[in-house]
């Protein structure tokens, strides 16, 4: 299991208002459901995400209110958050258990180490991320890849 | 005990003789009077229709509180009324209704969509909204947007050219909106942003 260091996502605002940006939008309010595709990009605070192809499920009980319950995003998914960025495969954002997935090959960059593996998790509560080599996302090292990181240690500036 | 009731030669008998006589010569006056009086009126009335001092009403029809009613292709009634329909001329089928409200039977349920301008195009059974409309529907469907036109006969709501709006997910402008009132529906393309707003 791969710890990293905190996200800045931390005490991310799951409620805050989502703009999402799409060549087109489908909304099919019968199955509390909207397709977005073509060149998608999803902003939420200070999270951006980018993909191919967007699927929100949502859910409206009774009266006027609206949850957000999942985002489900694929067809090569990117990251943006202040603190790191990451690409992948497909990324599933749990709206409602605040917590952000990233399946598949997926490149974790932040400053200037590149860490690769199969499953990023982050947890939009703590801001506490992992990431697995194994696809399945079960303990690293047995089946799965191996995640490899190259990690950049900044030159100690020599003492005038 | 009956005989002294009407003796005879007392005054019963007198008034039946004198009615004998009366009633049919009253009635024989009244009809006299029937078949003489018209022939006796002397004045005339007759009047010249001019056309030039008639007054001419620009519209081919004019209606206060229209009601038009048909069916989508399922079959599926619809109603539109509106405050007033004037049509132009009668070569184009269109009438311009003002405060529209129409109402649509649809798979859950009626639905109604409501505007103040719009034109009705009779044979194609679409009104092409001129500014706000406000749909909504039992089943919870409700899209606000403006400048599109409703098929009543196919159900789908359609604009183009910058068209946005609101629904239930969230506000939302697009280069071209379809929206499916029976599926329930809205495709926004040609470039399109929602805004979700949880609450």
């Amino acid at each position: 299991q791969g710890g990293l260091g905190n996200s800045a996502l931390a005490r991310h605002d799951t409620k805050a208002p989502i703009d999402i940006d799409a060549a087109r939008i489908e909304v099919r309010d019968r199955d509390n459901q909207a397709i977005f595709s073509g060149n998608v990009v999803v902003r939420q605070g200070n999270m951006t995400l980018q993909a191919g192809q967007l699927r929100v499920f949502y859910q409206r009980a009774q009266g006027d209110d609206l949850a957000i319950l999942r985002i489900d995003a694929e067809g090569g998914v990117t990251l943006v958050s202040p603190s790191e960025r990451a690409r992948g495969s497909y990324g599933v954002y749990d709206v409602e258990d605040r917590q952000l997935t990233m399946i598949g090959n997926v490149v974790l960059t932040r400053g200037d180490s590149v860490l690769r593996g199969q499953r990023l998790g982050i947890d939009l509560e703590t801001g506490r991320s992992t990431l697995d080599g194994a696809s399945s996302g079960g303990a690293t090292g047995s089946s799965g890849t191996r995640v490899t990181g190259r990690f950049v240690v900044p030159e100690r500036r020599a003492n005038p | 005990m009956r005989a002294n009731a009407a003796p005879p030669g007392g005054s019963w008998d007198r008034t039946v003789a004198i009615l004998k006589l009366a009633l049919p010569a009253g009635a024989a006056a009244v009809l006299a009077a029937c078949l003489i009086w018209p022939l006796t009126s002397q004045q005339e009335f007759s009047f010249i229709l001019s056309k030039d001092r008639v007054a001419e009403a620009q519209e081919r029809l004019r209606m206060d509180r229209a009601v038009y009613r048909g069916e989508d292709s399922k079959g599926q009634p619809f109603t539109i009324r509106a405050a007033s329909a004037v049509q132009k001329t009668s070569d184009t089928p269109i009438v311009e209704l003002r405060a529209i409200s129409a109402e649509l039977r649809t798979a859950d349920g009626p639905a109604r969509a409501d505007a103040d301008v719009g034109r009705y195009d009779l044979e194609r059974e679409r009104i092409d909204v001129v500014g706000p409309v406000k749909l909504r529907s039992a089943a919870g469907y409700a899209l606000d947007t403006s400048d599109v036109s409703l098929d009543l006969a196919t159900r789908k709501v359609t604009g183009s050219g910058k068209v946005d709006g609101k629904m239930p997910l969230g506000a939302f402008t697009a280069g071209r909106l379809t929206a499916d009132v029976n599926g329930r529906s809205v495709v926004l393309d040609k470039g399109a942003s929602l805004r979700i707003v949880q609450r």
